[in-house]
């Protein structure tokens, strides 16, 4: 396979540059639609953050007329109207969710990272790749559109929750964004669908298909594992979500007054209008909806997972500790990610016996991220750190993910789960996983893997500074929120004050968005630093971090079909502080060290694992 | 990265902040569509020559939501605690006053005071605060010191401002910042919001256009109209339901007001008037001219007028003023199996009744509790009140009072009969009465109760639109929106539930839409209270 | 590290501060409750020993790794018994967890486990809806005979039922059970310092129970989002002795009995 791979690798090396469109917009190059991805999902993360600071401008200051943006709003004198509220904090989670988090998890890293980590010259399928970043629009689009759909800017959007749980958005009167907002928002998901099964598709075939030679699995990096492991969890989970959503859709209406009623049971008066016929159950939503999202928390955090572990390695100087636990652990959280979607619903009426199935799996869950944690403090144990923004972003991720996975005992604990469901110790939760851990995660990758990008270095100082200041920010908003939660506010409030036993909680709430605005600037420094640094950044060579992956073999950036001969692997990509070699503390995977020391080491890895 | 692609981007973001800045918008009342009719003069005026439109009118003498004008002739608890001077205040730069008040005053910082006696009665100043331990103002004064016994109104029209808060915080939203039933939330909702600017409320326990009481509005708030939108706010508290009510009702006389205005108006001096005007042969300076003669002739005499009216109307409505009798005759307690006839004895009235409005009193408390007495005559400056007592004896020190509200607009509308005991019987006669041809209940409610009448597929004239036919079958009320009868069916009612609500919507009708009045003339009041156990057994049967 | 030092600082002052449980000195104002606190402070101290660990053990090596004047890092690729012990210590802890949180929430959950008083006779029908509670008590003095009757009663409603609006006023001196439902979307019945929370889901009915200990008002809102007016949903819980409780109803009853007629029953509130 090498042989003739590599004749034809160095045919299409010849070839003439494409042209402008070509090369920058329609792009069959795994590295361009990555690059893709990252700036369209780095502007959605304002977007998503703008939102998200609309919604604690109004927990802060209720009903006051909002800067600067106020003007937008449909709601009078530029108050943030409570139907406009729902669609906030909706519009937030979906564009942090579909357009953010997820791709740039597997459409920006993915993209960019499998062919160079594993030395393929590009994916399987560089077509469907293309096309997989160009499904991102229509989605993009129909959320865009949904905030039109009323005939009114900005008053129309969905607003049952990125959850949409029926009945409120399965018939059209229910709530005032659940008009075409809410058709608009499901087509816009089912878009994102096709465009994450795309992808996963392409980086199944390609982890399986195309690694170097002497690449076996057990060799990949744990990036490759976790996005092998995320593809497969997409591909597995996405046709329920799908399905659902079509079925959401029938139930809303379908062409000629036809209608069916999955979701919607008998005898519902909706906004006065005549009761609803049918014998759905809004519940079967719920089933289906969480045996796709909650997969998808994995899907949103494994790849931040693998990420971590390489670059934790990497700035350690020293192997990760544990790699087959590593592995094992993340497939372990996979395979129970699937039967784990109940504890969304232990206060929905459904049979309490599966409440205790559901508990039994979801603590279980707990188990591998402890293992991971436990492995990630012992791969920075010993090590001779370089402190840098790299370091400490994953270290970030780590301290964030334990706080993110043992505040989610308390929920896995069904009991304890009554009185926290749908307050605001949930937000904290999720927010400290998804936010805390994975866009942590993908900040020390940006820093990371930038030079790999444009060749050149992110300002440091800059990257550090951001750092800080997301951190506190991050948890000055975050923290206090699980207290919120304990104090028993709810989720989804316009205004929680209007409770008397929330009142106390305005000075903390606006702490919280004080600190959500600090956070929120701080992001112009990640995005200046990028944008500064892609243009006049330090040039830097093929290996600025002497890591040990093979990518960095690759120029940077890497040309058309990125290697200059076809890499061969002789080794993991953990032999950082390797005694075999002198007066370097890395061993590139590439590297032949003569028979004898090859064979050695071999052996070594081979009983390192067991080590005592 | 291309240059290019760079500063598209650093445009893209900067693209919200640039939309975002200016001129930050400030909450605002809506004007009603027919004062936008208007010519921009009319409802403008002439600011070059001082001649004020519609809407000056209207803001001077409303004000705007962040700054609400106390105008003294509408009948609205504005708020405020009167007070007195109790002690020569003290001569220093911060003038510290002893006061007085006759209930409990909460501590205050700044807010305003107006005199309303002495020296500088009439003119307001702003305090610097108020404490409630020392019962002292202070306040920097310039000119005289108030003398001892000068009275105050202390933070007047904050009942207003407090209804203001809470109309801002829970009601906005759907009835909009004038009232107008078209806030943001409004255009999902079925039923509409309440338009408040004709001053038709439906669920009330006044007769036909009378305009709610007090009670009524208050009910509303803490029931909800079940079945709509409209939430039962049962947990408000009492002060702000109280200042809600009486926001809801200054709003109402607000758009009364305003329409009013307009509607002189709009016939000679709307838009289209004008263009109308101008294809015939008269210049627009002649129609200035004019519109410049009714602005500063015509005007103070509408304004004059129209409010008169409708603090008139609202007057009407009130719900009677309470009161406590402080001195009771002793000799006549002695003999109370004696014909006690009218007596005369001193009070303690909590407001003014108005003159000739109160025939009766409703006693709440003491022996002869629920007994309504008729008033012989009041002596406002004594405060005594003579009554006849006929048989029943006498009261006693401390029993309250109500003076009885208005009849007239409640003409109908008390039961005369007690309500008939709940049987089948009963609810068979009902039963046949509401399929009869003279009460037609059938016509619009069907008779299953379904709210499916034949009516309801009739197309209907709109009254609004020159008696045109309406482009959807259906009921239709006074604001244009279609109504559908009752589902009685379903168990929901919008007016609330007790017999007596079920009583008005029969006895009164519900004003504004199709729901006629049913007087005496063609149900008996015990023929009421079987239709009404009759309905009342629908939902019970149905299913 | 600091930042572990700062959370944990923040939770022990957070009672003190009133950031913590609602309800009277934080203590939940049914039984249920209460032992869903004390699952809560076990898990939370079970979770602070290891998050202060973690995070200790985090800035150890931070700390050690920064300042590590080594030639070379030490060179390991992990140690199978530590990763034993680190998978089976953990695993041990958690199924404690989820072992002894299942008697709790059986008895919240598991309709055989209810108790049986108030499976007899329910107190209430409360229905959510857009945005308000709407509660219907069986007339007072109604006995139910068996669940048949009661079924039946849930199906047709009768005429001596109470409706009220926004306000459940249930008896303090026994476990009561009511039946939940909604009018249109989905809900949730919140009582924060009951602790008790179960979704309204359309088209099903659902028995909840709970008992307040205490006499007391307790608020009740709405967890599920169920449309702009969400949080609009304010209503209360009246826990009051059981003579109290029968009196509410009666006058309850004389309230909604108003014929206008008779002028002891004031039609206002005033």
């Amino acid at each position: 396979m090498s042989t003739t791979e590599a004749t034809i690798h160095h045919a299409e090396h010849g070839h003439h540059e494409p042209g402008l469109i070509a090369k920058y917009v329609f792009s069959t190059d795994h590295k361009m639609i990555g690059l893709q991805f990252l700036l369209t999902t780095m502007f959605m993360l304002l977007v998503g953050g703008a939102l998200a600071l609309a919604v604690r401008w109004q927990l802060a200051f209720p009903w006051e007329s909002m800067p600067l943006a106020g003007r937008l709003f449909a709601g009078q004198g530029g108050q943030i109207s409570p139907e406009f509220y729902t669609m906030l904090f909706t519009m937030h989670a979906t564009v942090m969710i579909f357009l953010v988090i997820i791709p740039i998890l597997a459409g920006a890293f993915g993209n960019f990272l499998i062919p160079l980590m594993i030395g393929a010259d590009d994916m399987a399928f560089p077509k469907l790749n293309m096309l997989s970043y160009w499904f991102m629009w229509p989605a993009i689009l129909c959320f865009s559109l949904s905030f039109f759909a009323g005939g009114e800017f900005m008053n129309s959007a969905p607003a049952a929750g990125w959850t949409s749980y029926p009945i409120l958005s399965a018939i059209m009167d229910a709530a005032p964004g659940s008009g075409h907002a809410q058709t608009f928002w499901l087509l816009g998901l089912t878009f994102v669908g096709v465009s994450s099964m795309m992808g996963s598709v392409n980086y199944l075939t390609t982890i399986i298909n195309m690694r170097a030679p002497g690449m076996t699995l057990f060799r990949m990096p744990m990036t490759i594992w976790a996005m092998f492991i995320t593809a497969i969890l997409q591909a597995f989970a996405l046709p329920v979500l799908t399905a659902a959503g079509f079925m959401l859709l029938f139930d809303r209406g379908l062409p000629g007054g036809l209608q069916t009623c999955f979701f919607i049971p008998a005898d519902l008066v909706i906004n006065n209008s005549s009761p609803t016929v049918g014998g759905g159950q809004p519940l079967l939503w719920q089933h289906l909806f969480w045996f796709y999202s909650h997969p998808a928390v994995y899907i949103m955090l494994l790849p931040a997972m693998g990420m971590v572990s390489d670059m934790l390695s990497a700035m350690s100087r020293k192997p990760l500790f544990g790699y087959k636990p590593m592995v094992y652990s993340m497939a372990a959280i996979a395979g129970l990610g699937f039967i784990v979607w109940g504890h969304h619903m232990f206060t929905s009426g459904m049979n309490p016996a599966l409440g205790m199935t559901f508990m039994t799996s979801t603590v279980m869950i707990a188990l591998p991220s402890a293992i991971k944690t436990f492995n990630w403090i012992g791969t920075m144990w010993g090590g001779k750190l370089q402190f840098n923004t790299v370091l400490l972003n994953s270290a970030g991720f780590v301290s964030m993910f334990v706080v993110g996975g043992l505040s989610g005992i308390f929920m896995a604990a069904v009991p304890v789960d009554i009185y926290i469901h749908d307050t605001y110790f949930i937000v904290a939760h999720f927010h400290y996983v998804l936010f805390g851990s994975t866009l942590f995660g993908v900040f020390g990758a940006i820093h990371f893997w930038f030079p790999k990008m444009f060749g050149r270095l992110m300002n440091d100082t800059v990257g550090k500074w951001h750092f800080a200041l997301t951190f506190i920010g991050f948890n000055g908003t975050f923290f206090p929120m699980h207290l919120l939660g304990v104090a028993g506010m709810p989720r989804r409030y316009a205004d929680p004050y209007l409770h008397p036993y929330l009142e106390h909680l305005l000075p903390m709430n606006q702490f919280i968005t004080a600190c959500a605005i600090l956070m929120g600037f701080a992001q112009l420094l990640l995005i200046g630093n990028f944008l500064y640094s892609s243009k006049f950044g330090k040039k830097v060579g093929r290996n600025p971090w002497n890591a040990n992956g093979i990518e960095w073999i690759a120029p940077s950036p890497p040309g058309h079909g990125n290697f200059d001969i076809p890499p061969v692997c002789y080794r993991g990509p953990y032999e950082y502080s390797s005694p075999l070699v002198e007066g370097r503390d890395y061993l590139m995977q590439n590297e032949y060290l003569g028979d004898v020391k090859h064979t050695a080491e071999k052996s070594s890895e081979s009983t390192a694992s067991h080590d005592t | 990265m291309s240059l290019r692609h760079t500063q598209l981007i650093c445009i893209l973001l900067a693209a919200p902040f640039v939309a975002g800045c200016g001129e930050q918008p400030n909450a605002a009342f809506v004007w009603s569509e027919r004062t936008l009719s208007l010519m921009p003069e009319a409802q403008r005026g002439f600011r070059a020559e001082k001649i004020p439109g519609v809407r000056k009118w209207v803001d001077d003498n409303f004000g705007t939501p962040t700054d609400l004008l106390a105008w003294q002739r509408l009948p609205v608890n504005w708020g405020g605690f009167e007070g007195v001077v109790v002690e020569k205040p003290t001569d220093a730069p911060v003038v510290m006053i002893k006061v007085s008040f006759s209930e409990d005053v909460p501590a205050t910082g700044e807010t305003e005071l107006t005199w309303l006696s002495g020296k500088a009665a009439g003119t307001a100043i702003t305090i610097l605060g108020f404490d409630s331990e020392s019962s002292r103002i202070s306040a920097e004064l310039s000119g005289e010191l108030p003398e001892v016994g000068d009275t105050f109104v202390l933070d007047l029209g904050h009942q207003l401002k407090q209804g203001r808060m809470v109309y801002a915080e829970h009601c906005v939203h759907c009835h909009g910042t004038s009232g107008d039933g078209d806030g943001p939330t409004a255009k999902y909702l079925n039923p509409r919001p309440r338009d408040y600017r004709l001053g038709r409320f439906k669920y009330k326990s006044t007769i036909d256009a009378a305009r709610p009481t007090r009670d009524d509005l208050n009910r509303i708030i803490k029931h909800g109209v079940p079945g709509t939108y409209m939430p039962s706010f049962l947990l408000l508290g009492e002060s702000e339901t109280r200042a809600a009510v009486e926001y809801v009702r200054w709003l109402s006389m607000r758009g009364e007001f305003e329409r009013r205005l307009s509607a002189e108006l709009a016939g000679e001096y709307s838009t289209k008037a004008y263009k109308n005007k101008l294809r015939g042969d008269t210049t627009r300076e002649e129609i200035l001219a004019e519109l410049k003669q009714v602005l500063t002739e015509d005007m103070v005499g509408i304004v004059d007028s129209s409010s008169k009216e409708i603090a008139a109307a609202w007057e009407e409505s009130h719900d009677g003023v309470s009161g406590t009798v402080t001195s009771f005759p002793e000799e006549a307690k002695a003999d109370e199996s004696a014909p006690s006839g009218p007596r005369s004895f001193e009070v303690e009235l909590d407001g003014t009744p108005r003159e000739g409005a109160h025939q009766l009193i409703h006693v709440l408390d003491g022996k002869l509790k629920s007994r309504k007495l008729k008033v012989i005559s009041r002596d406002a400056e004594a405060n005594k009140l003579s009554v006849d007592f006929g048989k029943v004896g006498g009261l006693s020190d401390g029993d309250r009072f109500r003076f009885d509200p208005s009849r007239a607009i409640r003409e109908g509308l008390i039961p005369v009969a007690p309500r008939v005991a709940d049987s089948a019987e009963s609810r068979d006669i009902g039963r046949k009465l509401f399929m009869s041809k003279e009460v037609k209940c059938v016509n619009c409610h069907g008779a299953s109760g379904r709210g499916n009448g034949p009516q309801t597929h009739d197309f209907a004239k709109n009254s609004n639109d020159d008696n045109k036919l309406f482009p959807e079958p259906g009921l239709h009320d006074v604001w244009g929106n279609t109504v559908q009868p009752r589902d009685l069916t379903s168990g929901i009612y919008r007016g609330g539930r007790r017999p007596i609500d079920i009583y008005r919507r029969i006895r009164g009708g519900i004003t504004a839409s199709q729901m006629p009045p049913h007087g005496e003339n063609i149900l008996t009041d015990e023929q009421v209270w079987h239709v009404i156990n009759y309905v009342l057994s629908i939902p019970l049967e149905s299913k | 590290m600091f930042w572990a030092v700062v959370a944990v600082v923040l939770c022990l002052v957070a009672p003190s501060m009133n950031w913590w449980f609602p309800g009277n000195n934080a203590e939940a104002a049914s039984t249920l409750g209460t032992r869903i606190d004390d699952l809560f402070y076990l898990i939370l101290v079970i979770v602070t020993v290891t998050f202060v660990g973690t995070q200790i053990a985090l800035g150890y090596v931070l700390w050690k790794g920064a300042d590590n004047r080594d030639e070379k890092a030490h060179f390991t690729h992990g140690s199978h018994s530590l990763e034993v012990i680190w998978t089976i210590v953990p695993s041990g802890i958690l199924l404690f967890i989820a072992l002894y949180q299942m008697d709790v929430w059986a008895e919240y959950r598991v309709i055989s486990k209810f108790p049986a008083d108030a499976v007899a006779q329910p107190v209430a029908d409360v229905t959510a809806r857009q945005f308000e509670w709407r509660i219907r008590y069986p007339a007072p003095g109604r006995k139910f005979k068996s669940q048949a009757d009661i079924r039946k009663w849930l199906r047709v409603p009768e005429a001596g039922d109470l409706h009220y609006p926004n306000e459940l006023c249930v008896p303090t001196t026994r476990n009561v059970l009511f039946y939940l439902r909604s009018g249109d979307v989905q809900h949730a019945f919140f009582s924060p310092e009951l602790r008790v929370k179960q979704d309204a889901v359309p088209g099903k009915v659902i028995p909840v129970w709970f008992n307040a200990t205490k006499r007391g008002e307790y608020t009740l809102l709405c967890a599920e989002l169920c449309g702009w007016g969400h949080y609009k949903m304010k209503a209360r819980i009246l826990a009051v002795p059981e003579n109290e409780y029968r009196q509410y109803l009666l006058n309850l009853q004389k309230e909604l009995a108003d014929d206008g007629f008779d002028e002891d029953a004031p039609e206002s509130d005033e």
